[in-house]
């Protein structure tokens, strides 16, 4: 079983509309926890079928990542992922890849991948989500 | 001999096929074209296979011609001459792939740069090619955010930067300006750099539009890709690449210890889309072309106002063929095929006649008075 990462916005109803969705679709929430971060929302779920409930989850409008990425939340500003990159670099990881995952309110989801997650989760820990 | 089910079978798929050819306004791809003086060929084991302009003893090819369609999007490109190669692609993502690959070649530790409007192909080539990126922000428009980007260099100037700029975003058409890019790389003295124009739609035609939008060999780029069965029409897909010859020859001398000097991406290539793409050219040639964007054009602008006549909140960029619109229904986008991402958009493309739109208007008015 993996997991998976939501980051949308914050509604009423979210997580009853998420569940339909993956249900009408066979696929079965063996987990769930969320989190709030003004007005967005980042829900992780454990499911049976992953790489199908990304597709439908990503086709119906929700970002949806692998855990197994790094996911942070940042100021929106000019040159923010690349700060990251630098710092990282400095200390010797290497970055694979810095995406943008949603941006809202001055703040920026992003996912990323490295040659060593855990050390880089340990660097980053105060902007990890 | 086919059975008689198996025969019905291809014969729905037929029938399905020329439904959903008239409902198609989502995708940017001509459907105007009509190649039957070619169809003779597909008898033949067709193969272009390696370096169009090496020699080979595979005789069922059309190598010639394809060469032709190069030196034809060189010339359009403004590619200085006797000094670009290229070859027939499968398409546009084999035509970026192979630009990073170039790049990659040149500047093997270096960043490679790109919008978040950028094509998802772009990131899965990164991502074969073994390349880091940072993605940098987007302007509404779809163009990338010149000051993120110049910042996001700043801070790796120490690095060999790759900049992948979109002429033509997918979903808006945002268009990338290489020269405002090149004047960011100027400034911060990166010299290790290379710049490839994801041209896949808008390439074949953007030389036309007035103001013509900064991307071409002259004005910063080292290599182009176009697809060709967007806007020209082809029944397979196909596409163009187009790089400086230098860099080309660089990379084929470094690959030599496998015994060949043949750079492209898949050794064994179609033979059979090259002809298509030289019938299209001798066809339409420059002026065929720009009288095909002015009729599109003119139909972008139509299809817009009577958008907004029915009161709906839809854009486009000075010129583009691309209508941005708010997310539209589900039975509109299924009916339509119409690709949505945070937005809708519909795609005035050769063979998109005044009646497509009028025939989508009346379902959008339906909807509404629903």
């Amino acid at each position: 079983m993996k997991s998976l990462k939501i980051i949308t916005k914050d509604r009423s109803g979210l997580v009853a509309e998420i569940s339909a969705l993956l249900a009408n679709h066979n696929i079965n929430i063996l987990e769930l926890e969320g989190q709030s971060f003004d007005q967005q929302a980042v829900i992780e779920l454990v499911v049976d079928h992953q790489a199908d409930a990304i597709n439908l989850l990503n086709s119906h409008g929700f970002k949806t990542i692998s855990t197994d990425l790094i996911t942070l939340r940042i100021k929106d500003q000019p040159g923010a992922l690349a700060k990251v990159t630098r710092e990282l670099n400095d200390t010797h990881i290497s970055i694979r890849g810095i995406s943008t995952l949603q941006r809202q309110d001055g703040y920026c989801f992003v996912a990323l991948s490295t040659d060593n997650d855990e050390v880089a989760r340990t660097l980053l820990q105060e902007t990890l989500i | 001999m086919l059975s008689e089910r198996d025969q019905q079978k291809l014969d729905e798929l037929y029938n399905a096929m020329e439904h959903d050819n008239q409902h198609f306004l989502g995708y940017p791809i001509a459907r105007d074209f009509s190649y039957e003086p070619l169809y003779r060929f597909l008898k033949f084991p067709l193969n272009n296979v390696g370096d169009p302009y090496q020699p080979s003893t595979y005789k069922l090819g059309t190598r010639p011609f394809e060469r032709e369609v190069v030196d034809f999007f060189a010339g359009l490109f403004k590619a200085p001459p006797q000094q670009y190669w290229g070859y027939i692609t499968n398409g546009g993502s084999e035509g970026n792939l192979y630009g990073l690959y170039l790049a990659r070649e040149l500047h093997p530790h270096a960043i490679v740069y790109f919008s978040e409007d950028t094509h998802y192909s772009v990131a899965k080539n990164v991502h074969f090619l073994g390349l880091r990126h940072i993605m940098i922000r987007s302007q509404p428009s779809g163009e990338i955010d010149y000051e993120d980007l110049k910042e996001s260099l700043r801070l790796h100037r120490d690095v060999p930067a790759i900049i992948v700029a979109n002429i033509g975003t997918t979903m808006k058409e945002g268009k990338d300006n290489t020269l405002r890019i090149r004047a960011i790389l100027d400034e911060l003295v990166i010299t290790q750099r290379y710049i490839h124009c994801d041209s896949a739609f808008c390439g074949p035609y953007a030389q036309f539009m007035n103001p013509k939008p900064a991307f071409d060999f002259s004005e910063g780029a080292d290599s182009i890709a176009i697809s060709g069965h967007k806007f020209i029409g082809s029944p397979i897909p196909c596409g163009v690449v187009i790089a400086y010859k230098r860099n080309v020859d660089r990379i084929s001398h470094t690959i030599g210890y496998i015994g060949t000097q043949d750079t492209t991406i898949t050794g064994s290539r179609n033979a059979f889309t090259p002809l298509v793409l030289w019938y299209a050219m001798k066809n339409l040639g420059e002026t065929g072309l720009r009288d095909s964007f002015f009729r599109c054009e003119a139909l972008a602008e139509y299809a817009l106002k009577a958008l907004q006549a029915q009161h709906i909140a839809a854009w486009r960029n000075p010129q583009a063929l691309t209508i941005v619109l708010p997310v539209v229904s589900e039975a509109i986008r299924a009916d339509w095929q119409l690709a949505t991402h945070g937005v809708s958009h519909i795609i005035i493309t050769p063979g998109v006649t005044q009646q497509h739109i009028d025939a989508l208007m009346a379902d959008l008015s339906k909807e509404v008075s629903a």
